[in-house]
């Protein structure tokens, strides 16, 4: 088990060095550096030529690279060429505001799509089920900044409930933007979880357990749900992943001030040290999210730890 | 083995060691554009200690009319119309889902035909059988545990087995801890439903002595469902053959067996290769089992039966020829109609 | 429930499949209502396509400052945006681009996707390992900042955010093709037609992987779907189309600010990705039940 865990955990070496590789190149190659903002009219040549130098502009690409991976190796990711923060720091800073908004959608989104495709399972087929699979397909649809903005419209703006963004006003700024980021997990964790249940509940294990005189509701929640929650799970580390990718969006319609704007600044405003730096750090965050995703399911279900446990490796050698 | 006619509705002496008494039972499966006439009004008596052998072909309503016993059959599209299912005397159809649940496992017990989609992937076997022993015994988690530990080697697997999961075991260790779950609790009677047609041919007799022994040790009555006639000669005392719904032959294993009085029955005998009259050709019988969406009026074995005559088509009653061999045949209304002397398509108005 | 009479049986015979392979998946399409719902939003769609090919640019970017902020109306059943355009025009011409980038882009990730996983399934071991983990590093940059970051190099137009999209739909059709290839290369036919002498790509393109389109097909409905979500994310952040053309993700980020008081701005722009989007998806559920071997009639 632990061996696999360290492999997989190599494997994030090539994906740093591949990534950091094609953000630095690609912001290199944009149009614009992040000097234009800076010179003037007035400016002398000296002074122009310095800010270059300042910033390594007058010195080959590769050059840049080279630096910037030797100081990656060092863990040292930099500094932000606009506000000469520390890169690593700044997005020490932004990243509690991502996770609790992600977490919080999670936990919404699954508290809700959970029991609702459970329930839609059970009554395959009826109004409910139907509803279920309709509201699914909507949220499925809907982009997730569009949402945002009717939220807005509905709930900030035409009824003055909540705040229109920012972080603020501590628990009631985080409402909307967990909301609008749970639907779209809900929509299509509710639909992952009836058809996981369905499949389940025809499984001839629950007609042995009722054989035995289990009551039907230890047969639903523990049998059915025992065996169905495995795969939900995957669909709910889907979601957290999902989560991660779409801050992006939620964070710059909420004016919340996480990792995902703070990605989109860095691109916008070609600070190629900070972009890279986020994008590099954001994709690390990605990997580790599915690793720790795949590890669950194999701790969770047991036909599948056997593959990885020394039990499994002992008993292929006895037959 | 008392004097009894099964169909009967006249009153019996003495049903104190009846444990099963299934009266009439009609099951159907009502699908969106069919229905399917699974069970037309089966009639079975078990009493203790006996083993009695449901023989028939896929198809035939076998294991509807075990699901029926413990009213387990799946409600939509199932319906049982009409009937009684007597399991210690009681009416398991009018039971509510409480009382079921309290039977189910403790004095009625089934083994399914797949062992292979039997359990539950995610539980351990010690707690699959440990928890029919929970909800029965009332004993401490640890007692269950250890009673579930002495069923697995009773039916032959090391105890400290107890704590893997199904996908380690082979299809005929998983039939032995489906058989272990069954009989944790000492039920009364035990279904057998087709228990060794999906395991191989050497396994399948380990796993039929196994049920055997297990059965004079606890002394319960045997349902055993099967289509294997060898099966049923081997550890069955009773017989009952059944075919579209129907139950169309019913005795001791000696009636049935040397005396086959219905013509379906016969033809089942015939078909089988005989090891000391070696034949050219196979006998099978002639034809399909009938849709059980659209069964015949009257006997539904007519359009393949050697006898057929007019009388078939309409509805007969059950002959008994003493003892407690019965058939289900219209022939057999006529006075002097005897199968083992009549030629095949001899017809008496 | 029909009587028979003693002599007549109906044995239970399989009702032989008159219709064929392509007819039956047809039929089964047919049946379900949400697809059929899908298709028809589908051929409307298309048709308000072939309008738009027929408008002129100036239409839906040529606006006058006298008519700005004007609310729907039966003369603008859109209403008018801030610089006083015909927000009802620039929709419909908009379904261009998105139908065009929805498209482009899953052809681009179909076709390499396709392609990179056919050979990957087929040959196996080194080849196999190089391909996945040049997907997997592929996928492990998240979507969006890999889309931002590609746009921002080659600039905002339909072209590159086909491509900035279309990048990230490889690794899904690759994984799929791939499983689908490993499921059917172990066959006899593939065998068979290896001992006639058929080259490696003949039997792969030829004989494996016309077996194993249905799941490659599914995907394409859904990623549809996706892509255009994703292609409209990226306009609304800024990183899409330039600046006039009337795509529906970027109207919307141009009404952002006067959402408080010209709500329908961004209200009709939204219901039209939506709705794009939800047809998409219903085609593809249908197409996935339709395609799927365990479904019985």
């Amino acid at each position: 088990m632990l061996r696999y865990i360290i492999r997989r955990l190599i494997w994030l070496i090539p994906v740093i060095i591949v990534v950091s590789l094609i953000v630095f190149v690609l912001m290199e190659l944009a149009p614009g550096t992040v000097v234009d903002a800076m010179m003037v009219e007035d400016m002398t040549p000296e002074q122009k030529a310095e800010l270059l130098a300042k910033y390594n502009l007058d010195k080959p690409m590769i050059y840049r690279y080279g630096l910037y991976m030797l100081n990656l190796l060092k863990g040292d990711l930099g500094t932000s060429q606009i506000t000469q923060v520390n890169v690593w720091e700044t997005f020490l800073t932004r990243l509690p505001n991502t996770v609790v908004l992600a977490f919080s959608s999670l936990i919404i989104g699954a508290a809700v799509s959970i029991p609702l495709g459970i329930l839609a399972s059970r009554h395959a087929g009826s109004l409910l089920d139907n509803s279920v699979t309709v509201f699914s397909l909507f949220g499925m649809s809907m982009p997730i900044f569009w949402l945002g903005l009717l939220l807005l419209l509905l709930f900030s703006y035409k009824f003055g409930w909540l705040p229109g963004g920012g972080t603020r006003e501590g628990i009631r700024s985080i409402i909307l933007p967990a909301v609008c980021g749970s639907l779209g997990m809900i929509a299509n964790t509710a639909r992952q979880t009836r058809s996981n249940m369905l499949e389940v509940l025809h499984a001839d294990f629950l007609r042995t357990a009722r054989a035995k005189g289990v009551p039907e509701s230890v047969v639903i929640w523990k049998h059915a749900l025992g065996n169905a929650w495995i795969p939900i799970l995957t669909t709910i580390g889907i979601g957290l992943s999902a989560q991660l990718a779409g801050s992006v969006v939620i964070e710059t319609v909420f004016a919340w001030p996480g990792i995902g704007r703070l990605a989109v600044e860095a691109v916008t405003q070609r600070d190629a040290t900070l972009a890279t730096g986020v994008i590099i750090l954001t994709s690390i965050m990605y990997v580790l999210v599915q690793l720790v995703v795949d590890l669950l399911y194999a701790f969770v279900d047991p036909r599948i730890k056997a593959q990885y446990t020394k039990y499994a490796k002992r008993r292929k050698r006895s037959t | 083995m008392e004097n009894e006619i099964i169909g009967s509705s006249s009153a019996i002496k003495d049903d104190t060691d009846v444990v099963l008494d299934i009266r009439d039972l009609v099951v159907h499966y009502e699908l969106e554009q069919e229905t399917v006439e699974a069970v037309n009004g089966v009639s079975l008596r078990l009493k203790k200690g006996q083993t009695l052998g449901l023989v028939g072909e896929t198809g035939a309503g076998k294991t509807s009319t075990c699901l029926s016993v413990l009213n387990l059959v799946q409600t939509p599209p199932g319906v049982i119309k009409s009937g009684t299912v007597k399991v210690c005397g009681q009416n398991v159809l009018e039971m509510t889902s409480k009382q079921l649940e309290k039977i189910r496992g403790k004095d009625v017990s089934m083994i399914f035909q797949d062992p292979m989609t039997a359990l539950n992937p995610v539980m351990t076997v010690g707690d699959q059988i440990a928890e029919s022993i929970k909800y029965h015994e009332g004993l401490s988690d640890k007692e269950c545990i250890q009673k579930a530990i002495d069923m697995l080697e009773l039916v032959g697997i090391q105890g400290v087995r107890s704590v893997e999961y199904p996908h380690q075991f082979s299809g005929g260790m998983k039939q032995r801890v489906v058989i272990a779950i069954a009989l944790a609790c000492s039920p009364k009677i035990l279904l057998a439903d087709e228990p060794t047609s999906a395991l191989d041919v050497t396994i399948q007799a380990q796993v039929l002595d196994m049920i055997q022994d297990l059965r004079e040790k606890m002394g319960m009555a045997l349902l055993l469902v099967t289509h294997d006639l060898g099966v049923v000669a081997k550890i069955c005392d009773t017989v009952a053959i059944m075919y579209a719904g129907k139950i169309v032959e019913y005795g001791t294993l000696e009636e049935v067996f040397n005396t086959p009085k219905h013509p379906y029955t016969k033809g089942l005998f015939n078909s089988l290769p005989n090891i000391r009259h070696r034949e050219e050709k196979l006998k099978p019988i002639p034809g399909l089992m009938p849709d059980p969406t659209a069964l015949p009026e009257g006997c539904a074995f007519a359009p393949r039966c050697a006898y057929a005559a007019q009388a078939c088509g309409r509805k007969f009653g059950i002959h008994s020829f003493g003892g407690t061999h019965t058939a289900l045949c219209a022939r057999y209304e006529e006075p002097d109609f005897d199968i083992d002397f009549a030629r095949g398509g001899e017809s008496n108005g | 429930m029909k009587k028979l009479k003693p002599g007549a049986s109906r044995p239970v015979l399989h009702r032989r499949n008159k219709r064929g392979q392509l007819g039956e998946i047809w039929h089964r399409i047919k049946k379900n209502k949400g697809a059929v719902i899908g298709l028809i939003i589908l051929a409307i769609l298309v048709l308000l396509l072939i309008v738009s090919l027929f408008m002129p640019f100036k239409l839906a970017t040529g606006g006058s400052g006298k008519i700005r902020f004007t609310a729907p109306s039966w003369q603008y059943p859109f209403g008018t945006d801030n610089q006083g355009r015909n927000v009802f025009y620039r929709v419909i011409y908009g379904t261009r681009y998105s139908l065009a980038i929805g498209l482009g882009s899953v052809a681009f990730g179909l076709v390499i996707g396709t392609v990179a996983g056919s050979y990957a399934g087929y040959y196996g071991g080194k080849v196999d390992d190089i391909i996945l983990r040049c997907s997997d590093v592929l996928a492990s940059i998240p979507g969006m900042l890999l889309g931002m970051v590609i746009v921002t190099v080659l600039g905002t137009s339909v072209r590159n955010l086909i491509i900035a999209v279309g990048v990230q739909c490889v690794p899904q059709f690759l994984r799929i093709t791939r499983a689908s290839i490993l499921t059917i290369k172990d066959n006899e036919f593939v065998e068979a037609a290896k001992a006639i002498g058929f080259s490696d790509n003949r039997i792969l393109f030829t004989q494996v992987l016309p077996n194993g389109l249905s799941p490659v097909i599914v995907l394409i409905s859904t990623t549809l779907g996706t892509v255009i979500i994703l292609a409209a994310s990226l306009s609304y952040l800024g990183f899409g189309v330039p600046v006039p053309h009337p795509e529906w993700g970027a109207m919307i980020s141009s009404s952002r600010d006067f959402i408080r008081t010209q709500p329908y701005l961004i209200t009709f722009p939204g219901l039209f990705i939506m709705i794009t989007v939800l047809a998409f998806n219903l085609v593809g559920d249908g197409l996935r039940d339709a395609l799927d071997p365990k479904l019985k009639r």
